[in-house]
């Protein structure tokens, strides 16, 4: 559908309607919302639906490489255990090398330690977006409802259902508002210490 | 024989959860593991731990529900608690010491200074 004023409205920049064209006018606007709508509808989920692959991909890449650590860790306890057991008889050349590269690999460990728990903030931040989604989507469609009514023809709410369509909208807001915002962190420098 | 630290680690992230462990069994603890307040709560049943490191947002039940339940215990009255959590607002710190935390770690927290922490705990 043609989402454009029409050009004759343009050039005329008034609007003279019978009540024909008012119909007409009428009918072409809820066309239009309503594929604004559907269109809505459709981003919202696909967002939704993006977001929840990109927590699976980053879980599965993040479970991934905590093994992949775990495997480094365990192999560098070997190695401090054997540069222990063998201190004696090992050449110290060879001796001094390995332990250098044993503290090379302790201090990777440390700095892999804080940049894995992405995860966990990347998923918070994830599930924060995704409520937020959820409520747009409900609020978006609640908001045009009044204006169409099932059959596709303008419709006025009044009284009861006035009343049942504001509380609808008011609930949505505050659902959004009180969507808890869990992870304020910037980068992954590590946090606060406080022992009570 | 020298006893052996159990600490249990709650979190609902399997990665946090990991990096906890790997950090607590190198300074020699044995662990015990959960992923929400009632699995840690489930995990304490008839077994005393040294330590207590848990996260704070985490379905069916959360870390200061959980420290409140800890501390209602005769078992769990002393054992110290450390919340790691990505929380940083105040009032929410408020909460996890009125709860009767012992430290609150705002994440990503690093691996020497967790354990310089926990050995302030257990001296």
């Amino acid at each position: 559908m043609d989402v454009h004023p029409h050009p004759s409205h343009a050039r005329a920049g008034v609007f003279q309607c019978s009540h024909a064209k008012s119909a007409e006018n009428r009918a072409r606007v809820l066309a239009l919302q309503a594929e604004v709508l559907e269109g809505l509808r459709q981003e919202f989920a696909s967002a939704q639906d993006g977001l929840a692959r990109a927590h699976r991909i980053t879980s599965e890449a993040a479970g991934r490489l905590v093994q992949a650590f775990a495997q480094m860790s365990s192999a560098v306890h070997t190695l401090d255990e054997l540069l222990e057991t063998h201190e004696s008889t090992m050449p110290a050349e060879l001796h001094g090398e390995l332990r250098a590269l044993a503290i090379m690999m302790s201090t990777t460990s440390v700095l892999a330690t804080e940049s894995l728990q992405f995860e966990d903030l990347n998923a918070q931040l994830l599930d924060e977006v995704d409520a937020r989604l959820k409520g747009l989507s409900h609020l978006s469609a609640n908001l045009a409802a009044p204006s169409i009514d099932h059959q596709g023809h303008a419709a006025c709410p009044a009284g009861a259902a006035l009343d049942a369509l504001a509380t609808t909208l008011r609930t949505g807001l505050d659902e959004l508002h009180t969507v808890k915002r869990t992870v304020l962190q910037r980068s992954l420098d590590p946090g606060e210490v406080d022992l009570f | 024989m020298a006893h052996v630290k159990t600490a249990l680690v709650v979190d609902d992230s399997s990665v946090m959860r990991e990096m906890v462990a790997q950090t607590l069994r190198k300074a020699g603890f044995e662990l015990k593991l959960g992923a929400n307040g009632q699995e840690g709560l489930d995990r304490l049943a008839g077994t005393a731990v040294d330590l207590i490191v848990t996260d704070v947002y985490m379905p069916v039940m959360d870390g200061i529900t959980f420290v409140k339940a800890v501390r209602s215990r005769p078992e769990g009255r002393k054992v110290p608690i450390l919340i790691l959590t990505t929380e940083t607002k105040p009032e929410i710190k408020q909460q996890g010491k009125a709860a009767g935390a012992s430290g609150w770690i705002v994440k990503p927290f690093n691996p020497d200074m967790l354990l310089q922490v926990v050995a302030k705990l257990l001296p």
